[in-house]
């Protein structure tokens, strides 16, 4: 009995250990996936500017359409992480450009871009509860 | 001898969790290698306008010398033609961006499958990552 007891306890310490271990590679792995879409919505959205306001010297990011972009993206990470019902992910966006602010010498037009994903339990041991994961990225024009 | 007789039926049972551990912490570490390496070529193609063969070509090298995963086994499928930045977001996603799909296998995903009964064809699989990203090349 005293054999099947240790037994019974090395195979829980081991089950818990290995499950912890995938989850938590899981999990890392979850953080610089979305720090790479995070930079990748910002570089993206920096893209588009206003052709008008650029004329007369100054740098406006065009929102309506770096919007557009961030949306796609992240339809397009959505069905790549294969969010269930009650999952989400969604970004904030901020934008510092010649229309409010970085107009100032020394201050360049920068695009930051936060995301939230909001899932299900990541851990699956009953102990360990992680349901949000965030990652920012700002993106700089640096030359303008 | 009855102890001795236990110990025989446990130890490879305990056994398999430390090869499992292992086999984790080396498959972790080829998937976040191939994350590295997909990043670097996305970024190069950001910059020519699409996956040309010298970054198909180079990433999988890297990939094969860094994973040691064979250059034919490495499926890269990626926009080959130059798309060029556009000052709108086209929502077809056609134009000004670039798409691509990295996929590695993964040799060995259960230690001790046969001990278990995972037969060799069932106990591997294919690691894959996508996504697209906007073009920064401006026409000639």
């Amino acid at each position: 009995m005293k054999v099947f007891i240790i037994f019974i306890a090395l195979l829980i310490a081991n089950v818990t250990f290995i499950s912890y271990q995938g989850d938590l590679n899981r999990y890392v792995r979850l953080q610089t996936y979305l720090k790479a879409v995070a930079e990748e919505a910002a570089a993206g959205a920096a893209l588009y500017y206003d052709e008008v306001a650029y004329s007369h010297g100054s740098m406006v990011i065009n929102r309506e359409e770096g919007q557009k972009y961030i949306e796609h993206l992240l339809t397009r990470v959505g069905q790549t992480l294969d969010l269930k019902e009650g999952e989400s992910l969604n970004a904030g966006i901020e934008i510092l450009d010649d229309s409010n602010g970085a107009a100032d010498p020394g201050i360049s037009p920068a695009v930051t871009v936060t995301l939230h994903l909001t899932v299900t339990d990541l851990f699956r041991l009953p102990f360990l509860t992680k349901e949000q994961v965030v990652r920012s990225a700002k993106y700089e024009l640096a030359d303008y | 001898m009855k102890q001795l007789i236990v110990l025989a039926a446990i130890l490879p049972l305990m056994l398999i969790f430390m090869a499992q551990f292992t086999l984790e912490q080396k498959n972790s570490a080829i998937i976040n290698a191939l994350q590295q390496q997909v990043y670097t070529a996305k970024e190069e193609a950001k910059q020519e306008g699409c996956f040309t063969s010298a970054i198909t070509e180079q990433l999988k090298s890297n990939i094969h010398t860094k994973l040691g995963v064979p250059e034919q086994d490495i499926l890269v499928v990626a926009t080959e033609t130059p798309q060029y930045r556009i000052n709108y977001f086209d929502p077809a996603g056609e134009r000004g961006m670039i798409h691509y799909s990295v996929s590695v296998p993964i040799a060995k995903i259960m230690a001790g499958g046969k001990l278990l009964g995972i037969p060799s064809e069932q106990n591997k699989g294919v690691y894959t990552i996508e996504g697209t990203t906007a073009s920064e090349k401006l026409p000639d």
